[in-house]
């Protein structure tokens, strides 16, 4: 489903991808760890088409089309879901102004029928309650006000709601309470299916402990420095991550 | 800050002013009055030639069909331009001096009193960072130090009178481009009748190897002071320039109305610092002078840069605006100021940054002080033109008030004709706080002290900008012209 | 400068057909205007405005007409129309507004104004719905003026919501004049929200007024969309201690359209309060202007102020000039002011496009959000959502996005 092939990429002048390889199935899990600094995030928005980063060479493909060709809206109506490290607080945006705007510029992107707004509130409300959070949030800001937890919440909300093909989630673990986290992983869970492939970038094991990956990698200075099965990343929760600059 | 409260009493009596005395010197001074013949006389007695009397004759032309500025936030008492002297020499000057030798000692005396070292004998032996001085007293140029090592350097500065003698086709190509004889009021009345000034010259590539100071002081009564000041910074190079001003103690107003232009080019940086102590007037608001200057920069260039520094502690009534016209591409224009109004002080003043080519960048940092019965007024324009892709603005203003009869106000403009622009302006007053003094107090500093010490964090920002001497300089002058403002 | 001859001719005319009680006022201020005439820019206060050009127009003032209100009626208000400065309804009888920024502007609003709403509410009185006064116009020839002058006084802690509501209809060019006088007394509560949609031929000047006695406070939402040039005066005044004002304003010029703000805050007793929020949208070729003054007078200590403007520029010819004013001469106060002009956060529009949503669509929905601070405190859904929706229309985002959802 996902195929990245000697992916360079930098932010001014600093180069942060440095020739990364990765390959990823539909159906399956894969974590990337590492330590910080290591271009985690910078993979994490690349694959959104952050305008920020340019890409100087290699190749991304995604079900079949080049990924790097596309507009970041038109990334997200293929199917590719960033679950943001710092989700970004709209205030005076309501969260079902936000959901119904996404959905349904998805939808027209891919030549599909919108949902009028009773429609889509049907559609929304049993993955709010999903998620345990109150409906009352809908008609409050975007992220506004929200908690770090309540952002992340949010963020599994949103990909519930668009059903996206590659969920790509950046420390979606961080900032959570152990409650929250297994809210979290439940809803990532929720939506693991033959179809569909989910990238977690973390810096922790301790969301791999609800969402098993099928692989993990550890990404260290801009390319894949070890690939391993779960037991990977136990080995680093023990060890951290200085032994692997050392080896 | 170690002063004993027994001192700090001495300081108020006797030392309020402590650059108000008179220099008792023969000078040769023109009557009072203004007229065509007036402008003949000084231009006559400079030896100028006729392209600048014609520069001097147009602007008087101008001037008599304008109108003195009302929207101020000042009051000023009517000005009889006819009863002000707008020549006055000392009298051993007749005979020009080659050298500060030939100097009047009285007037070294003179300086030495205001604490600038003039001989540079005197400043090779002490431990300070050498200056070069150009010194003006009333209406003339009475001696530069360190010519030597500066012509070494390709540097000129000298006095504009000597400019226009020496190197006239560089006076005539950038004199009145950045303020045109006709560019407002007092600039006009200044371009008909200026007497001196410094004008500096740094040639391409030159960083300019030591700061360069002018001290200005008026000392004759009844006369006006109008000094030009020209400064032009070619492609990559640097220059640091300090002025300071003051004048004698005297119960009438006297006018000051200085123009200064700053011309930087490709990749040049001008620093410009003020230290302003002219006399304040008294705690009644007698006398005192009136300070209404134009100060222009022009960042012609590319990647040049004009940086305003000025900490206004004296004068009656202050009216300036030290501006910068960002024209050259990815250009930075920067103001950071301190003023302080007490007794009956008045001051309005703030900058113009007018941002023209793209990129351009401009910081403001405005403190002002209030105490006593003083009026301050911020007023500051940030204009961007419809060229002036990518530009940035940032502005902080913030005002202190000592005491619950003195004013502070802000008058920031700002003028967007360009969508791609990013402005912040931040404004704060507030008062020095009770509990603030309580504290220090309880920790044994004198309320003077204490309230020294506050109004010095709050200028920090800008006090850093001035070169180190002049921090030093700058710290004192506050601190003395702030007596009496508690308790 | 003198009057043109067209509103000598026009005040004549008008006169001869007014109660004699009221001759001897409006021929005062008649002359007034005769005497100062419009201002100029030399004046600081209209450095940006010039209403010379009104002074050679060949105006004529309008006659009664009739308009359909009911597309800028408003649900559960009770509602009073006035066409033209002409009201079906009884009104009650005229007095010369006082106090005018401009002599001769206020002159000849004095000369001409007709009596608009006037509301006067018993002490403890508490009308249950908004008060809707809905001033049309309509011009059917070119050059037509009108001038309407309004009245709302509260007694002691008596409480009212009233909505002003300005809406042009027609294609005529037109000259209209109104003012409204506040007078809250102690506790007094006003909420007034007012929405300018005249049309693009429209010049009108505005003059609002407010004393607030203690503990009285004011709310005012005041949003501009419409007009080729709108000119307010806005002059509060916090008399007593413990009053307060709050105002949020919107303006969003569009066109060719010039919008000017004037709004001064007069802190004349101890512990009064201010807030301002201005948002402002710069849209095509217009120009906007903003000066807001707060002036702290001697002895009013405690004073609490802050004033925060944020404009966006969303095109390359338009123009925006703020000036956040302090002027304060007490020295126990707290005031604060901010301006900042920007554009809308990239992080923003990449995470709406991130979920999907084409790029322009997410520019319009941020600055909806941006204007929305100010929307957000219109006190009547319904007009809430209709100016939300003359926005999104502007931003070319479509309206079934609207922001009550």
């Amino acid at each position: 489903m996902l195929d990245i092939q000697n992916l360079h990429a930098r932010i001014g002048d600093k180069t942060i991808l440095k020739g990364l390889n990765l390959q990823l199935r539909a159906g399956e899990v894969h974590a990337i760890m590492g330590p910080n600094g290591a271009g985690k995030s910078t993979l994490s928005k690349v694959l959104a088409g952050a305008e920020d980063y340019t890409v100087t060479d290699g190749s991304v493909q995604f079900a079949g089309q080049d990924l790097l060709a596309l507009e970041p809206e038109a990334r997200a109506a293929a199917g590719v879901f960033l679950g943001f490290q710092y989700p970004v607080e709209i205030p005076g945006v309501s969260n079902m102004v936000f959901l119904r705007a996404a959905f349904n510029a998805q939808r027209k992107q891919r030549g599909e029928k919108e949902l009028d707004a009773a429609e889509f509130l049907a559609w929304v409300r049993h993955r709010v309650k999903q998620m345990k959070m109150d409906p009352a949030m809908l008609s409050r800001g975007v992220n506004e006000g929200f908690s770090g937890g309540e952002k992340k919440r949010n963020e599994i909300l949103q990909m519930l709601v668009l059903e996206p093909k590659l969920m790509v989630l950046d420390e979606t673990d961080s900032g959570l309470d152990i409650d929250a986290l297994k809210i979290v992983a439940d809803g990532i869970n929720a939506m693991r299916s033959p179809e569909r492939a989910t990238l977690l970038v973390t810096h922790y094991q301790r969301l791999l402990d609800y969402v098993q990956p099928d692989r993990v990698h550890v990404l260290a200075d801009g390319r894949i420095v070890r690939s391993g099965g779960p037991e990977l990343a136990r080995e680093l929760e023990e060890k951290g991550y200085a032994w692997l600059r050392a080896a | 800050m170690s002063a004993q409260p027994t001192d700090v009493h001495e300081l108020i009596k006797n030392r309020s002013y402590s650059a108000g005395f008179v220099t008792d010197i023969d000078s040769e001074t023109s009557p009072p009055g203004l007229s065509e013949d007036t402008i003949r006389f000084i231009s006559a007695k400079k030896g100028e030639p006729e392209w600048l009397l014609e520069f001097r004759l147009k602007a008087y032309r101008r001037w008599l069909k304008m109108t003195e500025p009302t929207w101020a936030h000042v009051q000023v008492a009517a000005i009889d331009y006819q009863a002000i002297s707008y020549y006055s020499a000392p009298k051993s000057m007749k005979d020009a001096p080659k050298s500060l030798d030939e100097v009047d000692p009285k007037l070294l005396e003179t300086y030495k009193k205001l604490g600038i070292p003039l001989r540079e004998q005197e400043m090779l032996a002490g431990v300070q960072p050498q200056v070069a001085v150009d010194v003006v007293f009333d209406s003339v140029s009475v001696g530069t130090t360190f010519r030597k090592k500066l012509a070494e350097a390709g540097v000129i500065f000298c006095s504009i009178s000597e400019a226009v003698r020496e190197h006239p086709e560089l006076v005539r190509k950038y004199l009145g481009t950045v303020v045109p004889f006709g560019d407002n009021f007092y600039a006009a009345l200044n371009s008909a009748v200026f007497t001196d000034g410094s004008f500096v010259f740094i040639p391409k590539g030159v960083r300019c190897p030591m700061e360069l100071s002018t001290y200005f002081r008026i000392n004759e009564r009844n006369t006006g002071q109008f000094e030009r000041t020209l400064i032009v910074a070619e492609e990559g190079s640097h220059v640091s320039y300090l002025e300071g001003c003051t004048a004698p103690q005297r119960d009438e107003n006297q006018l000051h109305a200085a123009v200064v232009e700053l011309v930087a080019l490709d990749d040049a940086e001008i620093k410009y610092s003020t230290v302003q102590n002219w006399y304040p007037g008294d705690e009644n608001g007698v006398g005192g002078i009136y300070n209404f200057v134009t100060k222009r920069g022009d960042c012609r260039g590319r990647r040049s840069k004009i940086s305003w520094t000025q900490v206004e502690t004296g004068s009656a009534v202050t009216w300036k605006y030290p501006s910068c016209i960002l024209r050259g591409d990815d250009s930075v224009g920067e103001f950071y100021s301190v003023a302080l109004t007490h007794h009956r002080q008045q001051a309005d003043t703030g900058t113009k940054m007018i941002h023209v080519g793209k990129n351009t960048r401009s910081t403001i940092v405005s403190k002002g002080i209030s105490a006593g019965h003083g009026q301050q007024a911020y007023r500051g324009l940030v204009r961007v033109l419809e060229s002036a892709e990518g530009a940035r603005n940032h502005t902080q203003c913030d005002s202190l008030l000592i005491g619950e009869h003195c004013g502070a106000h802000t008058f920031p403009y700002t003028e967007i004709r360009n969508a791609s622009a990013i402005l912040e302006h931040e404004a704060t007053t507030s008062k020095i706080g009770e509990d603030q003094l309580f504290y220090c107090r309880t920790r044994g500093i004198g309320e003077e002290d204490a309230v020294s010490m506050i109004v010095n964090g709050f200028c920090k920002q800008v006090f850093k900008e001035l070169p180190m001497e002049f921090a030093v300089e700058a710290q004192k002058l506050l601190q003395v012209s702030l007596e009496g403002a508690v308790g | 400068m003198n009057a043109a001859a067209s509103y000598e001719q026009a005040f004549a005319r008008f006169l001869a057909q007014r109660p004699a009680a009221e001759q001897a006022l409006r021929s005062e201020a008649f002359a007034r205007f005769r005497e100062q005439g419009f201002p100029d820019r030399s004046t600081e206060a209209w450095h940006y405005t010039d209403l010379t050009a009104l002074a050679g127009l060949d105006v004529q003032l309008s006659t009664g007409a009739s308009a359909d209100a009911t597309p800028w009626a408003l649900e559960g208000c009770s509602t009073q129309v006035w066409v033209n400065g002409e009201s079906a309804q009884p009104t009650s009888s005229y007095q010369v507004p006082a106090g005018y920024v401009h002599g001769g502007l206020g002159g000849l609003h004095g000369a001409f104004a007709r009596q608009g709403l006037d509301l006067h509410l018993a002490a403890g009185e508490s009308p249950p719905q908004p008060l809707l006064a809905l001033c049309l116009s309509t011009a059917d020839s070119a050059r037509e003026m009108h001038h309407l002058a309004h009245r709302i006084r509260l007694d002691r802690g008596s409480r009212a919501i009233v909505i002003l509501r300005e809406a042009g209809l027609g294609e005529g060019t037109r000259w209209i004049t109104r003012s409204l006088e506040i007078d809250l007394a102690d506790g007094a509560e006003l909420t007034l929200l007012r929405v300018q949609e005249e049309t693009a031929a429209t010049t009108q000047w505005f003059q609002g007024t407010a004393r607030l006695q203690r503990d009285a406070r004011l709310h005012l939402v005041t949003v501009d969309l419409g007009g080729a040039l709108a000119r307010n005066d806005w002059r509060i005044r916090l008399a007593a201690p413990g009053a307060q004002a709050q105002i949020h304003g919107l303006f969003a010029p569009t066109g060719r359209s010039h919008v000017d703000n004037q709004i001064e805050i007069e802190h004349a007793a101890p512990h009064t309060t201010s807030r301002e929020v201005f948002r402002g949208l710069g849209f095509e070729r217009s120009r906007a202007v903003l000066n807001g003054r707060v002036v702290v007078r001697p002895g009013a200590a405690k004073t609490d102020s802050e004033q925060r403007i944020a404009s966006l520029m969303l095109s390359k010819q338009a123009e925006i000039n703020a000036k956040p004013e302090l002027e304060i001469y007490a020295d126990d106060v707290k005031c604060a002011h901010g301006a900042t002009f920007g554009q809308l956060d990239r992080n923003a529009i990449f995470y709406l496009r991130a979920r999907g949503v084409p790029e322009a669509t997410a520019r319009g929905l941020l600055t909806c959000s941006f204007a929305n601070e100010v929307l957000g405190q219109i006190a009547h859904e319904g007009l809430r959502t209709q100016v939300a929706r003359v926005l999104l229309q502007r931003l070319g985002v479509g309206a079934d996005l609207g922001l009550s959802a």
